[in-house]
């Protein structure tokens, strides 16, 4: 998740950018801030936290870099909302919110990012708790319906992407029929403060 | 403990069904009996609030089979997958039917979303009757090929049909002619139930020709039952031997058929929910029939070298049965309360809520 695959004695980092290298094990091109992963999981800089080195082979998760990849997406833009809502709010209380237009731009075009970070979440509960259906108690492989054929699952699998193709471009034309529509009774207000 | 859970779990289904039931009736009402505008409306205004309430104790029934039969619940969702998932499919394509209709005022939309609810409702009332009819007929556990089983004892699939629709050839299928009359059976009741429900909630012109159509489907309906019960004793071969072993099980058929008897009676009732009330009784009298008729088992084999499931050899633990008993009882209470306080804030006739209108 935190791409950690050595573990570290003196504390470990946070990566803020870094392409993983299952293979070799290591990160590419990392940027990375000191001890601060060690404080947000156990308030301490200095703790020791266990690389991916300290767990046996057959527990690791099967899709390293695809976890890291969620997870990351995930946290980035959680902390890009959070920046960006503490400066509209500082703005808003200033009474300043609706004069601040490239504010009000990056809001506009975040609209997409919410459901992108719910989606990467849920991506890394689901990739990270892999090869475990129920932890510690049931594998992934043991959960599998005996009977039940890859053929079909891939009929249902294709009717459910069906399906939520048309329901998305459903909400796309709703969405986009309410934007259309535009806010009731704005008087666009063109005077400087 | 098994036998507790057993009766919460069909008490479920049969409200289910009873619920559900109306709104699947409705749907298949409103796509063949709702010719202008504002029978259409009144339709869906008449279910619009309820329907997705309804839906949950299908959930709930779900949730009941996964805690207290696991055994049965994995059996039979593998077993049962292909249709399950369809009825899922159905199930959404009904609901966004309702939703999406009346997002957008253009004739063609309208016209697609009608077709989409009313199609998926009375392809829904087929195969919830082919699901019971699998039940009733069992299923070959273990899939059992030359007297070997090829899996363990309580797995199986079932393909959506076999070549020869048999409901007793080697290799079975979901839909064969037993479980597709059990279809047509269970098609005929929910519409007529369906139309009660519309007479009872609303003031539509349709009513007195919902009144007409009850009466000219409950004479099929009286029709088809008698064939099935002929056929059910052919399918299986003592169906009556617990009602025999306990005589105050006569008390569910007895239900049926006063359900249905009084259902003729339909044109000279004085009050509006007179007629649901009767099909209320016809349908849950129905369900427990069957599920008395094959009880204790909940799947019965149809071979010989693998036991029926039943609620016995697929209960959970003793300790799981008994701890899920106090939080039934706080979901119980709570459904309740919700249930009443739905109903009253939706009750008398609702021809002009405006459901869905935007």
């Amino acid at each position: 998740m935190e791409g950690i695959f050595h573990t570290e004695k003196r504390g470990s980092e946070i990566v803020l950018i870094g392409q993983p290298d299952v293979k070799d094990k290591k990160l590419d091109n990392k940027i990375a801030v000191p001890n601060i992963l060690s404080f947000l999981t156990y308030g301490n800089w200095d703790q020791e936290i266990k690389g991916l080195d300290q767990f046996e082979e057959d527990l690791h998760p099967t899709n390293i870099s695809g976890l890291y990849y969620a997870y990351h997406i995930m946290v980035g833009l959680g902390t890009v909302f959070i920046g960006l809502m503490v400066i509209s709010l500082f703005q808003l209380v200033r009474g300043k919110l609706f004069q601040t237009k490239w504010i009000l731009w990056s809001l506009m075009f975040m609209m997409p990012f919410p459901y992108i970070a719910n989606t990467t979440g849920w991506y890394t509960a689901e990739l990270g708790r892999q090869p475990w259906l129920v932890y510690n108690l049931l594998r992934t492989s043991a959960g599998a319906s005996p009977t039940v054929s890859s053929g079909n699952t891939l009929f249902t699998l294709l009717g459910f992407i069906g399906l939520y193709l048309l329901l998305g471009m459903l909400f796309l034309l709703l969405i986009g029929k309410i934007i259309n529509k535009g806010p009731h009774h704005v008087e666009l207000s063109t005077e400087k403060i | 403990m098994e036998f507790f859970w057993y009766v919460v779990l069909m008490g479920i289904l049969a409200v289910y069904l009873v619920l559900d039931g109306y709104d699947f009736g409705a749907g298949i009402i409103h796509l063949f009996f709702a010719d202008t505008e504002r029978d259409k409306k009144v339709i869906t205004n008449s279910i619009g609030p309820f329907w997705d309430a309804n839906e949950v104790w299908l959930i709930a029934a779900g949730g009941v089979l996964f805690f207290a039969f696991p055994t049965l619940y994995a059996s039979s969702f593998s077993g049962f997958y292909l249709p399950l998932i369809m009825i899922l499919w159905l199930l959404i394509f009904r609901a966004i039917g309702l939703e999406m209709r009346g997002q957008v005022h253009h004739p063609m939309w309208e016209s697609i979303w009608d077709k989409a609810f009313g199609i998926a409702s009375l392809l829904l009332a087929l195969f919830f009757g082919i699901a019971l009819g699998n039940i009733v007929r069992g299923v070959n556990l273990g899939m059992v090929q030359n007297g070997v089983s090829t899996q363990e004892a309580h797995f199986f699939f079932l393909p959506l049909w076999n070549p020869t629709f048999s409901p007793q050839a080697n290799e079975l299928g979901i839909i064969d002619w037993f479980t597709l009359f059990l279809g047509i059976v269970s098609t005929v009741a929910l519409t007529i139930h369906g139309a009660n429900w519309i007479i009872y909630k609303t003031n539509s012109s349709l009513n007195p020709k919902l009144k007409k159509v009850v009466f000219a489907l409950n004479i099929v309906l009286l029709v088809l039952v008698c064939i099935s019960l002929q056929i059910w004793h052919f399918i299986e071969p003592k169906p009556f031997h617990n009602f025999v072993e306990n005589p105050i099980l006569w008390f569910f058929p007895l239900m049926t058929f006063v359900g249905i008897l009084g259902l003729f009676k339909v044109r000279s009732f004085k009050k509006d929910g007179h007629g649901f009330l009767f099909s209320t009784l016809f349908l849950v009298g129905g369900f427990a029939s069957i599920a008395v008729s094959i009880f204790p088992n909940v799947l019965p084999s149809t071979n010989k070298v693998n036991p029926s499931l039943t609620i016995y050899n697929t209960a959970a633990h003793e300790y799981g049965l008994n701890a899920g008993l106090s939080w039934f009882f706080i979901a119980l209470a709570l459904v309740i309360v919700y249930f009443i306080i739905q109903y009253r804030v939706f009750s008398g006739k609702m021809d002009d809520i405006g459901y869905g209108e935007h």
